[in-house]
């Protein structure tokens, strides 16, 4: 029984659809297939180490990009299986944590805050700090409109509410003395504020690059940076956070880990052309531009970060402000005792790789 | 020899696809929009595609080649997210077919199920894939997911209202009461064109068939199915031909 021919043209386009489909299945997508070699690693590489390592990163000039542009991961862990899964904000870091899909993780203070703080009471350590935020976050204000936080008064400034910048921001406003709903605050993602800013819809903005070199090309000045509310007590930091279980249960991995950021952080300070070279390719900007963005943080190798200053003790207490920060602003549930917090750090990957 | 489609065929799309590019160039060249990265041209975007599907220099003052976006070229970025829809939607339609002919063949499944899968249709799929992303990780199961809750509801509904669902309304589907005979469905045609089928009366009582008499029934019948018809030289489309099953036999 032959079938009359429109149905035969629609079965034989449904076939030929569903084998591309699922024939499509086969097929393997090839990325860079440059072998790992122990001999590249720039110390001691670890070959008895077979685990797999998921990390999540995001584009921001610091040593974590420069780890995985230059693959010493997988050269100084060279029969371990490394994961890079890139994302875009702090808080989707979090959440992967949350699906239990990543080991370690780059996540602002504020997130990582989230992250420790309830509802969310993840089993995450934060195990290293990657930066310092200096003058990468800043206030830029429209020239001409004022020269101080206290001249923008009832102006509109727009920051995405939750970040480290937004933290900087209040920070600001309460060191100066002044009350923020004197100021018309707005939460604007980071793609959004350039176009709000040409169009003239705000004043100023608290925010990062690539939108900070945006705004100041168009006729913006910095004001402010978050360099000056970290002098006055309240830094912002990116911090790498990790699961718990797994740091417990791979010490070795995470003392290559650990060494391989040190390097990364005395290549940006010894030979910051070469550092540049690969924070460029990751981040999708020029070398040269790549270079001004290492000045607008701090970076801290093993030695230092272990010390009490830093990992050992007050990151703890950083924490915490941030967390009283994030209860005024709806970002978690309740603060956690201070202890919560400074268990929250541990500082054992920075102490094996600095000793 | 195949004559080449007339110009008024193919003129008409070639000219709006030059006036849409023409107004495309002009809106990004003119420089309205800021920043100018938010309103590139044609070429410009013409360009990225080359690059996202070449091996290309870097740029910026970086000695460095990389291939594609990302590391992949951007035809397999597309095949792995065909591979995902194929997934999703085939998962989808395994489970959404049966669904949609389940209610629309049983009567209450509708009112029970119904309301659910209208819910999740109207769901917006980027509003739940933080929760799938949460509990299934960020590998291909959460993408998976989302694609098949996002196909389900629209195919149990097509599949429901395309054909599954009883065409009688509600008065012709209740049920009769004992003795009376269903009101005789002579398919569009007048009543004294009917075959004359044997009536099967109302009710249980046997009918006790006289084979010999059967006979001719089971010929005459077979005459005003068509058979005789053809016979006699008449073209029979399908359309004047009475249906073979009735259900008054």
């Amino acid at each position: 029984m032959t079938l009359p021919h429109l149905t035969r043209t629609r079965a034989l386009a449904a076939v030929v659809a569903a084998t591309a489909t699922f024939g499509l299945s086969a097929c393997g997508v090839g990325g860079d297939t440059e072998q790992a070699s122990a001999d590249a690693c720039p110390f001691q590489a670890d070959e008895s180490v077979d685990t797999t390592v998921r990390i999540g990163y995001q584009k921001i000039p610091n040593g974590d990009v420069i780890v995985k542009d230059q693959k010493i991961l997988e050269n100084c862990l060279p029969n371990a299986t490394i994961e890079w899964s890139n994302f875009a904000s702090g808080g989707d870091v979090v959440q992967a944590f949350g699906g239990k899909s990543l080991d370690i993780g780059l996540a602002g203070s504020s997130p990582s805050t989230k992250a420790l703080s309830a509802p969310l009471d993840l089993p995450v350590s934060v195990i290293w700090i990657h930066d310092v935020i200096g003058s990468a976050e800043s206030l830029v204000v429209r020239d001409g409109e004022a020269t101080d936080i206290e001249g923008l008064k009832g102006k509109t400034i727009a920051t995405p509410f939750g970040s480290t910048a937004h933290f900087s921001l209040l920070q600001a406003i309460a060191d100066a003395g002044e009350d923020p709903s004197d100021y018309k605050i707005v939460n604007t993602e980071p793609e959004q504020i350039a176009p709000a800013w040409s169009r003239g819809d705000i004043d100023a903005a608290w925010i990062w690059d690539p939108t900070l070199s945006t705004l100041v090309k168009d006729g913006g000045k910095v004001v402010l940076t978050s360099e000056d509310t970290a002098k006055a007590g309240k830094p912002t930091f990116d911090l790498a956070i990790a699961d718990r279980t797994f740091v417990k249960d791979n010490p070795k991995v995470l003392a290559v880990w650990a060494k391989a950021q040190d390097y990364a952080v005395k290549q940006i300070k010894d030979d910051p052309a070469k550092a540049a070279q690969s924070a460029a390719v990751e981040i999708g900007v020029s070398a040269a531009d790549a270079e001004k963005q290492f000045a607008g943080f701090t970076f801290l190798d093993a030695k230092q970060q272990a010390g009490a200053d830093w990992l050992g003790g007050k990151l703890g207490q950083d924490l915490f402000s941030t967390a009283q920060f994030l209860l005024t602003q709806d970002g978690i549930a309740k603060v956690a005792p201070e202890s919560t917090y400074a268990d929250g750090v541990d500082p054992g990957p920075a102490k094996a790789a600095a000793g | 020899m195949i004559r080449p489609p007339a110009p008024s065929r193919w003129l008409p799309p070639v000219v709006t696809l030059v006036v849409v590019l023409a107004a495309w160039s002009a809106v990004s060249a003119s420089g309205v929009v800021q920043p100018a990265y938010l309103a590139p041209s044609p070429l410009e975007v013409w360009d990225a595609f080359l690059r996202a599907n070449t091996n290309h220099a870097v740029g910026g003052g970086v000695d460095r080649i990389v291939r594609g976006e990302e590391g992949y070229y951007l035809w397999e970025h597309l095949v792995v997210s065909l591979q995902r829809i194929g997934g999703g939607l085939a998962l989808a339609i395994i489970v959404a077919v049966p669904l949609g002919l389940a209610m629309g063949t049983v009567g209450w499944f509708e009112r029970v199920v119904g309301p659910y899968v209208d819910f999740l249709r109207s769901l917006p799929p980027l509003a739940y894939l933080g929760f799938l992303v949460a509990w299934f990780g960020i590998g291909d199961t959460s993408k998976v997911a989302l694609l098949f809750l996002a196909a389900f509801p629209p195919i149990a509904l097509a599949t429901l209202n395309g054909g599954a669902r009883d065409p009688r309304g509600p008065a012709e589907r209740r049920p009769l009461p004992r003795g009376v005979a269903p009101p005789d469905d002579h398919h569009g045609r007048p009543a004294r064109d009917a075959p004359r089928h044997p009536q099967r009366p109302a009710g249980r009582r046997r009918v006790r068939v006289d084979h010999r008499r059967g006979r001719g029934a089971r010929q005459r019948t077979a005459r005003h199915r068509g058979a005789w018809r053809t016979c006699r030289g008449r073209r029979t489309s399908s359309r004047s031909r009475w249906p073979a099953s009735s259900s008054s036999a």
